[in-house]
Formats: C-alpha cells, structure tokens, sequence
C-alpha cells in the first residue's frame, strides 16, 4: 500500500462521561462579522465557505425495528455567484414504504441592507416532495434572497427506517470549512469501528460545548446517557478540495471519517460482525452461500463444456476458452450489488438468463472455471470511484465489483468477462484501487491490485517514401496499446460516431500538408489483441524550396505540458503505466539530403521512474534517415515534492519534440 | 342449496367469462401474430442501410372531443438490428397533471416472429423523469425486455388522455436519425368548433383532410423513409428535424384559461392572457424603485439601473408546478423569494419598469445557440423554451435577458439574438426580430508582443479584446475563481511551456450595448526553440483558432448556414537577440470567398523582428454546398496556425 501523508487511525468506540448541549453558534455578533465579511483568509479566492456545520446521526430502536435519524444544520457565506446554486437544496433519502420522510426544515437567509440585517425564510409552501423511484424521495427548497454577501443558514432532520452500516463525515468538500461538527449516537448494543483519514489528531475533551469553543483544529468527545453511546468530533479550519490534473482517485485525498457497524448484541438479533476481511469472507462464502453457488455441481454446464474444452488442452488455455465464451455470450447490465446482494446470486438463474450484473457474470464464469476442475477464485473489490480500501478493516459498502482470478503453474490469472470488450488478463484499469480480497472456502487472502501493474504500450511508425519534387508517400501506423485499445473498443461501442471522430482527430494531430487518402482499423472485434490504425497518403512540399524543413516527430507524445499550475497540493497519479515509441524512416531520393541530424536527448527522471530517449541517424548509402523516440512512465505515483521536476520533465520532452529536421536538394 | 348453487353457477359463469376474454386475447395475439410478419425476409434492403432499427407499422390516432379532452393511442412494431438500436425498444412515456397514461401493452418477436414476451402492469417503472428544473412534476412510465437477441420487434400500444389541447403532440413517424420507416400513418379527428391546423416539416407528404357533420378527419401516411443524414452545425436548422406533422388547436384550455391560436396575434393575446395581472409588487419594492430610478435623467438609465438591481438580486431557479411551463410567477413573489425562473423573472422586470412609467413587452424566444427553428408566418405553433423582454423607447430598443447575471441592458447573446420572436402585447402577438451583431461587433482583436533573449527565454504580454458573441465565450474570465483564471490563462496561449506572471481583466460597455472584454497577461516560457547548427527554429503561434470546423470530408449535399457573423484579428510581434537572417517565415495569405475571408502576413525586419498580421472574417448566412470545401480549407487553415508556420532563421556573425 503507498505512503500517505494523513494518519490512518482505527478506534474502537468506547463507553464514557457525559454530553453537552452547544449553544446556537448563529447570535448577531456572528452574523454582523460574517455579514461584513468579504473574504476569508483560510482561502481569499473561495466563492463559499461553510461557517459551521452539524451533521448528527440518532440509531433507535423502535418497535423491533432500526430507525436512522440525520439531522444536518449549515451555515454558509457566499461570496460569488457561481456559489448562488447553494441556495437551491435537494434531499435524496432511502424510501421504504413511505416511512420515511423530512422533517423540521428551517431555513433563513441573512442580507445586510446598509447597517441592518434583514432575513428572509422559507416557508412550507417552499418545501416540494416527489418520489424519484422505487428506492428514493426527494424534498427540495430553495432559500429566498440568496446573493452575493449573504449567509444562508437551513437545517432539517430525515427520519428513514433503515439502518445501513457506513456513516461518513465528508470533512473536506468544495468549499472551505471554518467549523464541521460530526456526531453519533446510537445503541451501547451496537458495535461501531472508525477509519479516520484525517489531516490531525484528535484531543480529547469532556464536553462537547468546549470541544467546538476550542482552538484544536480536530477535537473528541465520547459520552453516555440514555439515549446510548455518542461519539462528537468537531474539525476547524478545513481547507476546499481542489481538483487538479492527474489524479485518478481523488477521494484517496479527502479528508474523511467512517464509522462502519461491526457488531450488534442483542439476543433476538443475529449478530453481524464483518470487522475483519477473513470474517468477510466468511460472511459472504458461507452465510450469503456465494460459495456454494460457485461450488456447486452445475451438471447443466457440462454440455458446453465439453464442446469448449479439449484434452490436449493445458490449464491456461482451459481458462482462456471458457473466459471467452462467458465473455461473448452473457448480456452484462454494468451494474453490481451493494454486497449484501450476493445472497441473492444464483448461477442457475444467470445460466438460464444468459446475463446478469457483473457481478453475475465473473461469479458465473468462476463456477464454470471450477467445473473445468481449474482453480479460481472470486475476487471483491474497490474501484476508484471510491477511497481505497483498508487492510485491517474492510468497509463493506465500498465493495462495488467481483472478478475472477484462475491460479495457474505459471501465475495467477486476471479475468473479467462482464464487458465483450475486457482483455484477457487484466481487469479493467478503475479496478486496480488497492487492496482486494480473494474470497476462497478458507478464510480467502488479501491481493493488492495496484496500477503499477498495469501497463500500455504504445507504438508510433511513420514512413515516408516515392519522393517526388512536391510530394512523398506516407505510411502511418499506430499500435495501441492493450488498455487503451480496451478503452477505445468500449467508447466506439458506446458511440456511433466515437469511431470517427477518434481517426478525425488522430489525422487532425499530423502536421500540415498531409492528406491521408486510405485508412483501416484492425482489430476492432478482437478484444484480446492492439487495435492496429494504418493510414496511408501523401505529405506536399513546397515545390520551389530548396529546404525542407519536417517536424522530427509527427506524432508528438505532449503538443502542451499535462502539468500548467506552477505548484500542486496533492500527489501526481497515472492510471497505469505506459510506454510509447515513436519511429519515422524516411526513404530520401537522390539529391535530397538531411543538412544536419539532430542531437541525442535522454531525460532521466528518478533513477528511471519517467525516462525519454531520442536519436536520428542517415545511412547514406540507403538513403534513409531515420528519428525514433520513446518515452515511458515507469511508476503511478510520485509525490508531491517531486511536483517541479516533473513538470521540467514534460517541458524538455515537448521540447525535443519540436525539433526540425532540415532536408536540403542538392543540384 | 339454492346458495351453493348459485355460487356455483356463479363462479361457472365467472370462468367463461373469464375464458371468454382470455381466447379473445389468445386471438387478438393470434392475429398480431398472423398479421404481421416481423421477420426482415422481405424488407426493402434499402431501408437496412445504416439502419439501427426499422418501424415495421406504425398507427397514431389522435381524437379531440373537446379543447381539455384529447386521446391519444399510439400503436408501432419496431424491429431492432442491432444494440445500438436498443434505445428504440425501451418505452419511455412522459405523464404530468395535463397528460395521462391510461393504458400499455407490449409484445415481443424474436427474429423468427415467435412471440417471446408480454408486458405485465407491475413491470412497468415509474420514475422523476430528468429536466432542467429544479422542481417539475413530470414522470416516466419506462419498460425494457431487455433483450439481446438480433434482430427482435418490440410492439408497443399506448393510450394517453390529454386535459388540453395547447399540448397536442406532433406526429413524429421516424423516431431517430438511425430508424427507418417501412410504414406509419396517422388520423386526426375533432369535432366541430375545433379546427385543426397542421403543418407538414421535413416531408413532401400532403395529407387529406375529409370534413364532415361530425367533425374533421386529417389523414397522413409515409412509407419507406430511409435513414437520415445527421444534422450538423452547418446544417439548415429544419434540417435538424425529423419528418413530422406539427398540429396545433384553434381552441385551447389551460389551466382556467381558454383562447384561440389561429394566428400569432391570437397566440400572443392567449399567453399575454395566462400571464396578466401579475405584476403587484410589495411596498418596499415601489419604494426601492423610485430611490433608484427618480433620479435618473432617460428612460434608458433607468431600465440600465433596474436590470443591474434585477441581476444582482434575483436568481434563476426553474419551479414547475400546475401551468407553470406557461405562466410567470406573481412579480410580488419573486421579489419576495429573490428567485424565478426566466417567465417570473421577466414579468418581475416589467412590473419593475412599470412602476417608473415604463412599457415592456414579455416575449417568447426558443433560445439555443444555434440559432432556433425559424417561426413559420403561417403555421402559429409551440416552438419557444425561453422568455425575455423587449423595452420600446423612442430612440432605443432595449431587449433584456432577465436570467442572465451580467449581460448589459441591450444586449442580446448569442443564445436568443438575431432570431424570430413573438412580442406579448396587450394588441396580440406580434412577430418581431432580435438583433443580429454585426462582425465588427462580434470580434477578437488580440496582440503579443514579445522579446526571446540569448538564451531562448521568452517575455510576453498579450493584449486582447473580446467583443459581443466573443465577450458571451470569455466572460467567465470576470467571475471565477483566481485559481480558475490562472489556471485557463495558463492553457489557452499556444506555446507549448510558459508560466502566466500578471493578468487584468476588464469590462465595459459601449454605446451601441456592445459589451467589450479586455485581458492583459504576462507570461514567460522557454524551451520554445530548437537549434541546429546556426540555425533556430521555433513556432511564432501564441493565438488560437476559433472557427467551426465539420468533422465530414463526405462531399456537400445541403447548402449550409454560418451563425454567426464575426471577425479575429491577431498581430503578434516577436523581437530577438542578435541578428538574423530569415530563412524561412510563414508565406502570406491572401483568401477571400463570399463567406468571408483569411489574410494573413509575417516579415521579418531589423534582423531581429518577426511581424504576423492576421484578419480572419465570417459573414454569417446560407450559402452553396458547391462552397463549402472552401469554406472547411479557410477555416482549417486559421485553426492549424497557418499564418504562425515554423520560423527558420539563421544566426549573422
């Protein structure tokens, strides 16, 4: 797992002392210091900042079954137009047979009209409800008077009747916090565990009022009364999360805490503990019978089988024929379950469907594998939509996607058939988040599925040939690599016209004067193999000139540097690794030489994380000059402090790729 | 006994009964299956080019009893080939307080005609149908088999009952660009009292229309459309539509509302209707309209002065409750949320300037950037998304955006300017134009003036001016963040590594309401040059290109239409260290075509100083498909960087 800048911190809540009661935050003094207030200092360019914010949670049990009240209060400033939209508050809650509903919706905003404060509220009538689905409500409101200046300050209370097991505290957001309070209370027969990603260490206090007048920038208060245990972190200062290039998980930079129920005891409730991955698996293999269903003797696979499979057959080419088959054959809805779902899977259904989610899918091609008497292994995982997760304490509702991993003499094969256009091998790259957890009869073993596993190659090769006193020939070939083809196999299926627009904008990179008369794409359909794109014409010259003066590199690996900003907050990731390599020979005719080749170029970046390499060379008696160039990005991460040298890094690429090559006639 | 027999005999009767209907589905379904053969055997083969999918038969019945009592039953078998055509296979029916569904039926056919589904009542989906809106109560009933065996036909039967006839549907018998059309018809019946106004829109169809005691039948039918090219952005704006039959009804209701729309006028004066009398506005309001306008010494300052107090007070935030597509929150209402949506806030505009003595008019505009379908003079129909307003004064005619927060007062952008509208006037509707921009008006006018010292290091500082439609593309620029700036001035010059230093921003207004945008940025870069022997080669390019450009190289068929008229202007001025001899600098251009014109010239003096001076202009209109290889050469050649080609100079001495 890489090395992160935050503290990652397990607790286990415990029984203590007493709570508070804060007082309203929001008094007049608050309100003429904020009012007046043009800027903050924590951000001066921010369009908002959040004064304060309270989001508590309440778990009750009431009449044998779980209620979850939230209640959340936010006061906010506004400080540019493009922040007015906060004024306008949509409310998504679980449905479930209109039990659930919103409540106590306040909400006031705060102008100052010369000396005064002037307020304006939302009344009841601006309080719209619809149902969205099956699943989801929606209440909305928006708040009167929002401009430029004003804080808005609204609260309500959402009562819904399920309890679900992760709470978060999304510390960080869009805009600048000045204060975010976080509390929970909740059963002392419920058993929370506590992953914090959070910038500081917490200071413990006995009282929630002066845990929030406090100074700390994170503070804690555990307490118990009636109502059951609490737990109340109160976080100051919170800087806007930025988006910046090259990230692929940004949630990974957030900071946050979770609180994920890991054990409830009470006597005519089962007791669901998943507080370990080894109980995870167990939980999922046995109770949610996935392992059955995976194990089980599917007689009804036999006849296709047999028809896959033959003897000479090795172990690996087994797993490919069946990999393949599963792949083309099934329909995939791209969906999957929350993990809970896997109690509903049933390989017979899927089977006789002919599809599935994706989970199905690749827990259908498992139980095939394992029928063909290979040994494969249903694999849950996090994708990058969502933090990576953590060794010691799996986060249940962050388990969004199942593939299949076939244990081979010669390594361990990847396999995801939930898309006609995955490669063999690999999953796709929004899998590859971190740790991972290999589900088998006996407690199973975690994988860590990083990017550095990953790895495309591309290959660039420009011919140019049959020179005459005005034109040449030119060949161009682009082998992409295998994540990208994968890539761009899946956006042309998406998209008609995604196809030509690719190839428009591939011939719209060339330089100037080429007009490309024929072209072709290969292997379209073949999904384990590089899309190959061949395109053939001709380049004009200028008929008078002496000198022809030709761009080195056709293709350009980066026409402008990815990295613009001159500084950077978070670390520099890449999805995978990559590699391309440019060549261009160019047949010269008689009379037509290069004036000067152009110098070497090796850019090393960290012993080897980010190399580039460059040379050209003319054998006179061939006629040919050639250019070939390679870049390679080595590594997914680099820290921030290399930030600088990087950026120097694509600066002196881009400019070795601006080089000329100078040709002169000679009579 | 008698009971038990009664209730035998009962249950009996039941059964048959029952029975009864299930042989007459079991029949019905029989002869939908006889009937029609959904198989592709004898399919014209032409109608399978491109084709995603083919509408085998396809009958709209549209029956007005009354001007709130529409029904409509749609019937269609649609054969899927493939999956990109599998979004024609899913229903999915819009329904609000206006319009019900009141009845659906779906079969399914696999390739060899045998049927493979039936819909069930409880698999249909309800769900919040996406808008714009913030808050709207428009639903979706949605239905998908789900099936993915090709080619399958999915047969849909749909019964709607419409509470007004201001909501008619158009009758659109292709319902893609991707879809052909084997066979479709429709009939269209009203009683007497209710006349029936159509108009024909990409098709050469002429319906018949049979009037008799008990009403009026109009009768269409269209065979063997072929798919269609799609539209582009050089495309006729008709040409963006499908084949369709717009209706429209001379007596609608809506709401408690009844009016006429036989003519514009009478569109006009039943909208004007639905929206007057909103216009009270509270007491502090009235005050704070005279504190700011009693002073002012022309109507024109005090139209200036309320917009601006509109813009930065109010908000857009679209609620749709009830008539609320069509009818303007109360003007009290709005000044007491500081919200409304684009009607609301535009009768809150008027009642503001009424209240200074002021008369404005609310006008219907279908707002796009690409300009929106024309209005057809003699064919009043529902082709408006948008409201703005326009403010007659004795020298002047102000047109107002009151959604927009930074327009000045007069100004049009590009999404509601140089189209057809319609006025709401106490006197009707009345067919009027926005303003059209002329290219002086809509123009780039930019400058680079830079010095690269002994060690290849670049200075620079760009100057830039941003009119009219260009102001609407750069305005962004005045509002957001730091960061946001510095980090789009950091990608927008042409160079391919340089670092921002300083930048301004700044906007004024001239006296035609043309808004104006000025930038100022200094920058520094290296690595912009390369060097063999003595020679140096390096890019003069700082500008970018900005003219629409087709992605086709299929040749012309249609003519094709420019939006927007406007012009870009570049002079960019490069000083070295040392002296030179120009080896090479890009050639001069001289273009020009009736659709505008590219000039463009770089010299090289002193031994030290590149000079590119560059004009590019664009007149807007429609012009001859014969020009429009032209017109993708002139353009390419300004986005690629033509004038600003490798600069090769050689070191002196």
């Amino acid at each position: 797992m890489r090395c992160k800048p935050m503290h990652y911190v397990l607790l286990l809540c415990s029984f203590l002392v007493f709570s508070a009661t804060a007082k309203d935050v929001v008094d007049e003094a608050f309100l003429l210091r904020n009012l007046k207030a043009k800027s903050y200092s924590i951000d001066p360019d921010a369009s908002a900042v959040v004064l304060y914010e309270h989001e508590s949670f309440n778990i009750e049990l009431v009449d044998n079954h779980f209620v979850r009240r939230r209640a959340l209060r936010r006061v906010m400033k506004i400080l540019k137009e493009d922040a007015l939209d906060e004024g306008s508050v949509r409310i998504y809650y679980p449905q479930n047979n209109n039990a659930s509903y919103i409540s106590e919706a306040h909400g006031t905003t705060y102008n100052m009209e010369g000396d005064k404060v002037v307020t304006a509220q939302i009344g009841k009538g601006d309080l719209l409800r619809k149902s969205i689905n099956s699943e989801y409500d929606m209440v909305t409101f928006s708040m009167p008077s929002v401009k430029v200046g004003a804080i808005i300050d609204y609260s309500y209370e959402e009562h819904v009747e399920v309890l679900t097991s992760l709470y978060r505290w999304h510390v960080q957001g869009k805009y600048p916090k000045l204060t975010s309070v976080y509390s929970i209370t909740y059963p002392k027969y419920i058993e929370f565990t506590s992953i914090a990603h959070l910038q500081n260490k917490a200071r413990d206090y006995r009282s929630e009022e002066d845990a929030e007048r406090g100074t700390d920038s994170l503070a804690f208060v555990s307490s118990i009364s009636e109502a059951g245990n609490k737990s109340f972190w109160v976080r100051h200062n919170i800087a806007g999360y930025k988006e910046e290039p090259l990230v692929v998980n940004a949630e990974n930079n957030k900071e946050r805490l979770e609180m994920q129920i890991t054990g409830i005891k009470v006597s005519t409730f089962p007791q669901h503990f998943d507080n370990s991955w080894p109980q995870l698996n167990k939980t999922i293999w046995k109770e949610y019978g996935l392992g059955r269903e995976i194990t089980a003797q599917h007689a009804f696979f036999d006849v296709v089988l047999d028809s896959l499979l033959k003897p000479a057959m090795d172990d690996k080419a087994k797993a490919l024929a069946i990999f393949r088959y599963v792949r083309s054959s099934f329909e995939c809805t791209e969906k999957h379950y929350a993990y809970q779902g896997y109690r509903e899977l049933r390989i017979k259904d899927i089977w006789r469907n002919g599809k599935g989610n994706i989970d199905d899918i690749n827990a259908l091609l498992t139980a095939l594998l394992v029928r063909a008497g290979l040994d494969a292994s249903p694999i849950i995982m996090s994708t990058t939509d969502d933090v990576s997760p953590n060794k010691v304490l799996p986060v249940v509702d962050r388990i969004d996607y199942l593939g299949c991993v076939v244990k081979l003499a010669e390594g361990s094969l990847l396999l995801d058939a939930s898309n006609k256009n995955n490669c063999v091998g690999m999953f796709p790259p929004y899998c590859y988040n971190g740790y991972s957890w290999l589900l088998q009869p006996d407690g199973g073993m975690g994988v860590d599925l990083e990017p550095d596993m990953l790895k495309n190659k591309d290959i660039y090769s420009i011919k140019l040939f049959d020179f005459t006193d005005s034109t040449a020939k030119i060949e161009v070939l682009h082998k992409a690599g295998l994540i990208q083809s994968m890539g761009m196999r899946k956006y042309w299926a998406d998209d008609k016209e995604a196809r030509k627009k690719d190839i428009a904008e591939f011939k719209r990179g060339l330089p100037e004067g080429i007009e490309i008369t024929k072209e072709s794409i290969d292997n379209v359909d073949n999904p384990d193999t590089n899309i190959v794109m061949k395109f053939s014409g001709t380049i004009e010259f200028d008929k008078r000139a002496t000198t022809i003066y030709m761009n080195s590199n056709f293709v350009k690996f980066y026409s402008k540097n990815p990295l613009k900003a001159a500084t950077r907050i978070v670390p520099i990731e890449f999805p995978f690794r990559s590699e391309q390599s440019y060549y261009l020979s160019v047949v010269l005719p008689p009379g037509l030489e290069p004036d000067t080749l152009l110098p070497p170029a090796i850019i090393n970046f960290d012993s080897g994380a980010m190399t580039y390499k460059s040379a050209s060379s003319y054998i006179p008696e061939l006629h040919t000059l050639t250019v070939s160039a390679n870049i390679a990005i080595n590594h997914t991460y680099f820290d921030v402090a290399d930030y600088p040298v990087i950026r120097e890094f694509f600066e002196k690429v881009i400019e070795d790729n601006n080089q000329v090559l100078v040709l002169k006639k000679h009579k | 006994m008698k009971i038990r027999f009664l209730l035998i005999a009962a249950a009996t009767m039941a059964t048959r009964v029952a029975m009864a209907q299930d042989d007459e589905r079991v029949v019905r379904h029989k002869e939908e299956q006889t009937k029609h053969d959904y198989t592709l055997s004898k399919i014209n083969p032409e109608l399978l080019k491109g084709a995603d999918a083919i509408v085998r038969d396809a009958h709209t019945i549209i029956d007005i009893q009354a001007a709130d009592e529409v029904h409509v039953t749609e019937w269609y078998a649609i054969t899927i080939l493939n999956e990109h055509g599998d979004r024609f296979a899913r229903l999915e029916e819009s329904h609000d307080r206006h319009r019900k569904i009141t009845g659906v039926q779906a079969w399914l056919y696999d390739k060899n005609n045998e049927n493979r589904g039936r819909l069930k009542k409880a698999q249909l989906v309800e769900s919040s149908y996406t808008t714009d809106a913030f808050f709207d109560e428009i639903r979706t009933t949605s239905y998908d088999f789900g099936f993915k065996e090709y080619p399958y036909t999915v047969v849909y039967k749909i019964e709607k009952d419409y509470k007004t006839t201001f909501l008619v549907p158009a009758w659109y018998p292709q319902p893609g660009y991707d879809c052909s059309v084997e066979k479709a018809d429709i009939r269209v019946t009203s009683v007497p009292g209710i006349k029936v106004n159509y108009r024909m829109v990409q098709s050469s169809i002429t319906p018949t229309e049979n009037k008799a005691e008990d009403g009026v039948t109009i009768k269409a039918t269209v065979k063997d459309l072929k798919v269609r090219d799609r539209w582009d952005m050089f495309s006729d704006v008709e040409k963006g539509y499908l084949p369709c039959m717009q209706l429209t009804c001379d007596q609608v209701v809506l709401g408690e509302y009844t009016g006429n729309l036989t003519t514009w006028k009478d569109w006009g004066t039943f909208v004007y209707k639905v929206n007057a009398d909103r216009d009270k506005l509270p007491d502090g309001t009235v005050k704070m309209v005279h504190a700011f306008t009693d002073t002012c010494t022309s109507a024109h300052s005090k139209v200036a002065v309320l917009y601006r107090y509109l813009q930065q007070n109010t908000r857009y935030v679209n609620i749709m409750l009830g008539i609320g597509g069509w009818q303007a929150m109360e003007a009290g209402k709005v000044a007491e949320k500081g919200y409304g949506d684009c009607k609301g806030l535009a009768n809150y505009m008027k009642a503001l300037l009424k209240e200074t003595g002021i008369v404005s008019n609310l006008v219907l505009v279908e707002g796009d950037v690409i300009p929106a379908r024309t209005m057809d003079d003699d064919h009043p129909y529902h082709a408006f998304n948008h409201m703005i307003l326009c403010v007659p004064l004795p020298k002047d005619t102000l047109w107002l955006d009151c959604t927009s927060k930074h327009d000045p007062a007069g100004y049009l952008a590009a999404f509601t300017s140089n189209r057809k509208v319609l006025m709401l006037t106490d006197n009707g509707g009345i067919v009027a134009r926005t303003p059209a921009y002329a290219a002086t008006q809509n123009r780039i006018s930019r400058s680079a003036n830079i010095t690269i010292n002994e060690k290849g290091e670049w200075n620079g500082t760009v100057n830039a001016i941003y009119s009219g439609y260009w102001w609407d593309m750069e305005n962004h620029v005045l509002y957001d963040t730091k960061k946001e700036v510095s980090d789009y001035f950091n990608a927008k010059l042409q160079l391919a590594t340089y670092s921002v230093g300083d930048y301004s921003v700044t906007n004024r207004v001239a006296g035609d309401n043309i808004p104006y945008l000025n930038e100022q940025i200094t920058f520094s870069g290296s690595g912009n040059i390369s060097k063999a022997g003595s020679r140096m080669f390096f890019s003069p390019r700082i500008f970018g290109g900005v003219a629409a450009v087709s992605e086709s190289t299929a040749p012309r068929v249609d003519s094709f239409r420019l939006q927007t008229t406007y012009q870009v202007a570049d002079t960019t001025t490069i000083t070295l260290s040392g002296t030179f001899d120009a080896e090479k600098v890009a050639k001069d251009i001289d273009v020009e075509h009736p659709f505008g014109s590219f000039h463009s010239k770089a010299s090289f003096t002193k031994g030290n100083e590149l000079r590119i001076v560059s004009v590019y202009t664009v007149k807007s209109g429609r012009y001859a498909p014969a020009l429009f290889a032209d017109y993708q050469k002139m353009a390419r050649m300004f986005n690629s960087g033509a004038a600003y080609d490798k600069v090769v100079l050689n070191k002196k001495g």
